[in-house]
């Protein structure tokens, strides 16, 4: 009978989510090639109370339908390092582990030797491919130092039919899903690859901080409805 | 006698329903496109009053016994547009609902945060499949535009279809169902024109301030019922304990 108490808890549950959720855009906004998430909401099933009247139905609350990524872009910043490039456009780098493939924005490269030749890895050691998905041996020219422009025709692009069909992997890399439709291998000069150029967060501080606030505050709400279903109880109870 | 006691019982209730209600509105003060309901108050029907005696019966006036839930009123009333920049995220900033096709039949929603599934098609967070006036709507990639007609454009500036937006006088007479979504049972709604807005979503209505007022009302009301209820309570005990003492 006591609806309020399970809706007032849903609503507290679900906005607990998008405070966590808030939490951790706010804690990568300085983690390059970040993409902040957000949640979605929708209410939850209504029943109907009384037989003859289908307009008499009461609700039961709200879940957390998902957590979509938002792709915008983040703003570009200078960097000191040859290896820190940034994608201008819509791509991704592709990074391939033991777990397989993974795609990225975040294009703070370094270069890892093994048995003298010399990869190009990113900071987790998973390797950046080209766009035939092989390991990319950094070219090196004559004077030992590296050539550039034949390492940014070298890495490869890829593009998504769909990029809300991309499910994270970790705060920066993405899976590719059924969701996500075809992979394009874009070819070199499709997307603009930018050196000593990091992506930042696309988080924007101001934002999170009056969803924080804004979130809180409906939090303090549905806590309010939890405390006076609670109350009621209390005056049930003590009717005798 | 024992009137009282029933009145107040059933108020009790009645302001328990309140509460669910609001309840419901506040756990979804931030659900896309969420409407508010209110619960409809009414007293049942005027009863006639009559004294009974040895002369017949005299009437004494109207009274009303008991009170229940008129209807429970959806508010349609438009809410606040928030710009997300996404292509995806629609808005309608006039009357009407975008029509979703689902495995339970046509649906019909104001949240308007849409994807693209596997095969190309434009779908609701749920599944649905967003309905333009030629039936399912098949996008490329989300590269669209869609003007304030609800005209879908691809990246070649080529029509691929407009959106199926419905409308209708008799709006209550929509079903609620979950997920923001609406039955039309009665098969009240027709196309519209609609002012489509692309880039932003419309926010819940249910207003903060109002849901905090009403809930200390209904706390406040829950209580003076209770306590009448107790009073009516002692009556009855005095009556049956100290009537008729020597």
């Amino acid at each position: 009978m006591n609806n309020a108490f399970k809706t007032g808890a849903s609503g507290l549950k679900a906005h607990q989510k998008r405070i966590d959720n808030i939490a951790n855009n706010i804690a990568n906004v300085q983690t390059t090639g970040f993409k902040k998430t957000d949640v979605e909401f929708e209410d939850l099933l209504y029943t109907q109370f009384d037989a003859n009247d289908l307009s008499k139905v009461q609700g039961h609350g709200v879940k957390v339908q998902g957590t979509p990524i938002d792709f915008t872009a983040g703003s570009l910043m200078q960097s000191d390092q040859a290896l820190d490039i940034a994608i201008v456009g819509d791509a991704f780098f592709a990074l391939l582990d033991q777990n397989g493939v993974s795609y990225t924005r975040n294009g703070s490269f370094r270069i890892s030797e093994e048995n003298n030749i010399p990869y190009l890895v990113n900071a987790n050691g998973q390797y950046v491919l080209d766009n035939k998905l092989n390991r990319i041996v950094i070219p090196i020219k004559e004077d030992r130092s590296i050539d550039q422009d034949q390492l940014l025709n070298t890495i490869g692009t890829f593009s998504f039919t769909n990029n809300s069909g991309l499910i994270k992997a970790d705060n920066t890399s993405f899976l590719a899903t059924e969701a996500s439709g075809a992979i394009t291998a874009l070819n070199p000069g499709d997307v603009e690859l930018r050196p000593y150029t990091l992506e930042q967060a696309n988080v924007d501080l101001g934002k999170s901080m009056v969803e924080l606030l804004e979130g809180q505050r409906a939090f303090q709400l549905n806590a309010r409805v939890v405390q006076t279903a609670d109350q009621i109880e209390d005056i049930v109870n003590n009717l005798r | 006698m024992a009137n009282g006691f029933y009145t107040a019982a059933q108020a009790m209730l009645l302001t328990q329903r309140r509460l669910n209600a609001l309840a419901n509105n506040v756990a979804n003060i931030n659900t896309t496109g969420y409407k508010r309901s209110d619960v409809i108050q009414s007293s049942f029907q005027d009863q006639l009053s009559y004294r009974i005696d040895q002369m017949g019966s005299q009437e004494l006036g109207s009274i009303q016994r008991l009170v229940g839930i008129d209807s429970i009123h959806t508010a349609f009333d438009q809410a606040n547009l928030e710009a997300t920049d996404r292509k995806l995220d629609l808005s309608i900033a006039s009357d009407g609902f975008f029509t979703i096709r689902t495995n339970n039949g046509l649906m019909y929603t104001r949240d308007g945060h849409f994807n693209i599934d596997t095969e190309g098609y434009l779908i609701t967070s749920n599944g649905g499949r967003v309905q333009g006036i030629n039936g399912d709507i098949r996008l490329n990639n989300e590269n669209i535009t869609i003007n304030q007609q609800g005209w879908i454009r691809n990246d070649q500036n080529q029509i691929i279809s407009r959106l199926d937006i419905r409308s209708t006088e008799d709006i209550t007479s929509l079903q609620r169902m979950t997920d923001g979504t609406y039955r039309d049972q009665n098969q009240v709604l027709r196309p519209v024109d609609a002012y489509v807005v692309q880039g932003m979503l419309e926010h819940s209505n249910v207003d903060v301030n109002q849901e905090m007022t009403r809930l200390m009302e209904v706390q406040r009301n829950f209580q003076s019922v209770a306590n009448a209820l107790k009073l009516i309570d002692r009556l009855n005990e005095r009556a049956v304990n100290e009537i008729g003492k020597v």
